[in-house]
């Protein structure tokens, strides 16, 4: 028995190594190209690379690329148009979500299988279908080249709305309908129970939608043309010749890693409440 | 008595039906104006002429979906589209499913490897482009063309060729693009009740056969959903066509174009409005039709609570 036990837990040490070492080749294979892009972003800018040679280390790191590639590329203006973009869609799509999520998830009223349908439907249908229209309709407003447009269209995000409503179980009625009784009215219950309650899923749905924004490009393209206004994503693709040759690519090199390193980071911070985020939203 | 009792029972329940749409008032007006208006104006565009820069509707017909049928770059944008979707779909479940089975298995060390793998969730489609042209670049100094020409053969024309292109860009979305599937499998295959494997492993000793009878009919409501998802947004790709190839609208003779690029192309940066919305309602259907073969096939998980 004490045979067959040891037995069994040598093979599955040994499958454990095989699978460890598989993914780690895995997981090489995909960091290996940033870590080229983070090789040559510190190259020196007058560095002629061999034809042909793959440099898995600088020939010496200068971060100074990196403040030269912020100031070619305009990329601290871009990160902050982001920042403005991602913090704004996030807080005024967080209030409409609560709101939402909290009318239907705790309250009974004529037509709200209706109201609910019609969100699944929005989920499953293609917002871009609505690309041309919203974009014609942004322009009718005046609304192209200003943060409005780049923030407002979108605010009723509905994957933040079931995730707010699944949440919704965990809040008692108990206590909703004590605070009823104590007389306190619906924009009470809301920001002194509800709100407080939901910081968990809030910050879940902050942290998954800055990035989201963060990374977005396709809206921003349509509906901007002044590079005051470009976000940091926008700012890299119209990244234009400077230098010509080799001093180009390192600068774009480095540009690229600075957009990347952000997220990165929030990732590193966060990482529970990305695999919570999609788990919510991935199992209903 | 009963009368008046029924009647506050009746004002207060239309009361709550009040306060409930006060709430919900602004969220609905928002989606009426940029969802269901939006929805409506793109249908009937699509059957006019308008122009982004003419304004004006002089027609009202059928045209543009008769011009559709003809149009050739539209063909070959619906059939790369539909080879991009089927292989990407299948790819990305392939093996984020094998990957979270495998992490599933392993004895320890699953959080390092959750954090390695999951990662390139956060790429950008911009960044994901940059990557692909560095590594794809069409030059002799093009990562890929070094290698190929360290190891003695010929360099290749990658995304500017015509016959490579849509394979090109399909390489770093599926080296890059299994994460979120491969997290949503994990999740569901921790869920997997040890009662249900226990009692299998009495009956057999194959580990594939346990796989495949126990775990996956289990996390069928996963796999549903991340077929569906998958179906649905890469009928909806368009980016790493526009980022790289080098015209922004498809690479050379049309040969990455997808629907989506060709809306752009016709509706955003060629101003025919009208064209390109009947090209979205095209889209539209497609993936309702994919989306619900889809649902009908697979149908709900089992459950054996």
């Amino acid at each position: 028995m004490n045979k067959k036990r040891a037995a069994q837990k040598r093979k599955s040490v040994i499958i454990t190594v095989l699978i460890i070492i598989l993914l780690t080749a895995v997981a090489f294979l995909q960091i290996f190209p940033f870590w080229l892009q983070f090789v040559t972003s510190l190259q020196p800018l007058d560095f002629i690379p061999e034809d042909g040679k793959i440099y898995w280390l600088p020939v010496s790191a200068n971060f100074g690329n990196y403040l030269e590639a912020i100031e070619h590329v305009d990329l601290l203006r871009g990160a902050l148009n982001s920042v403005i973009v991602a913090v704004g869609y996030t807080l005024l799509s967080a209030l409409v979500i609560l709101v939402v999520g909290y009318v239907l998830g705790k309250k009974d009223f004529a037509g709200k299988k209706v109201v609910k349908l019609f969100l699944l439907i929005t989920m499953m249908a293609p917002g871009e279908l609505m690309m041309v229209t919203n974009y014609k309709l942004v322009s009718e407003l005046g609304w192209t080249n200003t943060f409005a447009g780049l923030i407002l269209p979108g605010i009723v995000n509905v994957t933040g709305i079931f995730l707010v409503m699944s949440f919704m179980n965990s809040i008692p009625d108990a206590m909703l309908e004590s605070a009823e009784i104590d007389g306190a009215g619906e924009l009470k219950k809301l920001f002194k129970i509800v709100l407080p309650m939901c910081l968990p899923v809030l910050a879940t749905y902050f942290i998954l939608t800055f990035v989201a924004q963060w990374n977005d490009y396709l809206w921003p393209m349509i509906i901007t043309s002044d590079p005051d206004l470009f976000t940091i994503q926008l700012k890299l693709t119209e990244f234009s010749e400077y230098y010509g040759g080799f001093a180009d690519t390192v600068l774009r090199a480095a540009a690229l890693i600075f957009t990347l390193i952000p997220v990165i980071i929030v990732y590193l911070c966060c990482q529970k409440q990305f695999v919570e985020g999609l788990s919510v939203t991935g199992m209903k | 008595m009963d009368t008046a009792k029924k009647k506050k029972r009746v004002s207060r329940k239309a009361k709550k039906n009040i306060t409930a749409y006060v709430m919900l008032s602004i969220p609905i007006l928002w989606w009426c104006v940029f969802f269901l208006f939006a929805f409506i104006r793109a249908v009937y565009f699509s059957f006019t002429d308008l122009r982004f820069d003419v304004e004006l509707i002089s027609s009202f017909n059928f045209d543009n979906y008769i011009r559709l049928f003809g149009d050739s770059t539209f063909g070959k944008a619906f059939l790369n589209t539909f080879i991009w979707t089927i292989v990407m779909t299948f790819a990305n479940n392939f093996l984020g499913l094998i990957f979270a089975f495998l992490l599933f298995k392993m004895a320890r060390g699953r959080k390092i490897f959750l954090t390695l793998l999951f990662w390139p969730t956060l790429v950008s489609a911009v960044i994901g482009s940059e990557i692909t042209k560095l590594v794809f670049n069409p030059s002799d100094t093009g990562i890929m063309n070094s290698i190929i020409t360290a190891m003695g053969g010929k360099p290749l024309g990658w995304y500017n060729d015509p016959d490579l292109a849509l394979v090109t860009l399909m390489i770093l979305p599926t080296l890059l693009g299994f994460s979120t599937q491969m997290m949503i499998y994990y999740v569901g295959l921790m869920g997997v009740p040890k009662t249900y494997v226990e009692a299998a492993r009495l009956e057999t000793n194959s580990n594939f056969k346990i796989f495949w009878h126990v775990y996956v009919p289990l996390i069928k409501n996963a796999m549903t959903y991340n077929i569906l998802i998958s179906l649905i947004s890469n009928l909806k790709v368009i980016a790493p066509m526009q980022l790289v190839s080098i015209d922004g609208k498809g690479g050379p003779l049309d040969s990455a174009v997808t629907i989506m690029l060709y809306l752009y192309n016709k509706g955003i940066t060629g101003y025919e409005m009208g064209y390109a919305c009947a090209v979205g309602v095209v889209i539209t259907f497609v993936i309702l039709l994919f989306g619900g073969l889809q649902l009908k096939l697979m149908g709900k998980g089992v459950d054996y609570e």
